[in-house]
């Protein structure tokens, strides 16, 4: 149901309009076959976990989830009306699929699933993100994390 | 979310993405993204059902044998019905409403809507155990003192902040989010409710004291409180509902 067509007017007008960052070219990194990788996730869809600060308008920081978080820890702080959470609220794989990662590491359809993954809040400017985003980077290669899925809502 | 992925590539982490809007994927061209035809707010397409969230998962990894960027890939698949309850009505119609007796006996916003809150509150416990989690909890206040506080707002009192000490705008958003996840998830534990969204959104925005409330307090806005005016303005009520309401 994402194709723009199907969306409120109001809402495909907003997601037409919406500025994008340019990139002059598209940068490329190497990896092992995917059974040997450790995969870490990044979520926009401001999740936290319970009892943290929630995300606020205009937040750059980001949220850490721990690998072995479970469905009652996350909560979701996203500041945007206009998309389903009902998906989320009957299973947070739909959004964050630590589950399904979990399964595929174990039959060995991938090496094994990254100790942190990662949240922010989609609505906020890319441009702001940056630092958090080089701070994750960093972690990530220490934790030598060599495949990330990014998944918006 | 691209540009996310143009700045860890570029440090040298391979990345893949679920593209939800394609034309944002066209245009960011991030190194590698599997657009998706599904619902906002469901970047795997079907919850509930972790075969098909595998198979997208796996459509997004496969990705990352792509050393030539940036490489666009659309997901073969619609995500399946979201109504897959046989043993129910399949119109779903809550039983709760204003036009219930107990709930449109009361004159204010806040009487009705703290009446409307205590017939869900049930249904609300039902879904915890149920699922054993909740989405609700954002501001660490019970059901029944956002209802008062929404409701009072609605009935032209001066609000205040939701959370004293805290930012009003900010707390006012997180109110907002904990109100439509208390009455969905009680929705959805009724009988013949689950995946029902395109009913439980009707009924929230028609039927609700709730929705009443929020529409009501949007024609107040937030006074001198320019931000807290935008929350209300604008992130308080969705697109879909103008929608609804106009039906």
């Amino acid at each position: 149901m994402a194709r723009l067509s199907d969306m409120p007017e109001a809402l495909r007008q907003h997601v037409e309009t919406l500025p994008l960052p340019v990139f002059e070219d598209t940068p490329s990194a190497n990896g092992p076959s995917l059974s040997e990788r450790r995969v870490a996730l990044i979520s926009t869809a401001g999740l936290s976990m319970r009892g943290e600060s929630p995300f606020g308008m205009g937040a750059a920081d980001y949220r850490i989830i721990p690998g072995n978080a479970e469905a009652d820890d996350i909560v979701m702080s996203h500041i945007s009306v206009n998309y389903d959470r009902t998906g989320y609220q009957r299973d947070w794989n739909v959004v964050l699929p630590l589950e399904r990662l979990r399964e595929m590491a174990e039959d060995g359809t991938i090496g094994t699933v990254a100790d942190h993954h990662y949240s922010f809040m989609g609505a906020s400017d890319p441009e702001t993100m940056k630092p958090g985003i080089d701070m994750i980077a960093k972690s990530m290669k220490q934790e030598k994390v060599d495949a990330v899925l990014l998944l918006p809502v | 979310m691209c540009a996310i992925a143009h700045q860890l590539e570029a440090a040298g982490l391979p990345t893949t993405l679920i593209a939800l809007v394609k034309p944002h994927a066209e245009k960011i061209r991030p190194p590698r993204a599997l657009w998706v035809p599904f619902e906002l707010g469901r970047p795997l397409g079907a919850p509930e059902d972790s075969r098909f969230q595998r198979r997208v998962i796996k459509a997004a990894l496969k990705l990352l044998g792509n050393q030539a960027t940036p490489v666009l890939n659309d997901f073969p698949e619609d995500a399946p019905p979201d109504n897959n309850i046989s043993n129910y009505d399949e119109n779903w119609v809550c039983p709760v409403s204003f036009n219930s007796p107990s709930v449109s006996d009361h004159d204010t916003h806040a009487t009705r809507l703290a009446a409307e809150v205590s017939l869900l509150v049930p249904w609300h416990e039902a879904w915890k155990r149920k699922h054993g989690r909740t989405g609700f909890g954002l501001t660490g206040l019970e059901p029944e003192k956002l209802a008062d506080f929404f409701g009072s707002f609605a009935d032209g009192h001066e609000p205040g902040a939701l959370l004293p000490g805290s930012e009003t705008a900010n707390t006012f958003k997180l109110g907002v989010n904990d109100l439509l996840t208390f009455y969905q998830e009680a929705a959805n534990a009724q009988p013949g409710a689950v995946g029902n969204t395109a009913e439980i959104n009707s009924w929230f925005w028609n039927e609700t004291e709730a929705g009443q409330t929020l529409l009501a307090i949007r024609k107040i806005g937030g006074g001198k409180d320019p931000k807290l005016d935008f929350v209300i303005k604008r992130l308080t009520v969705p697109h879909v509902a103008e929608v609804i309401i106009n039906k």
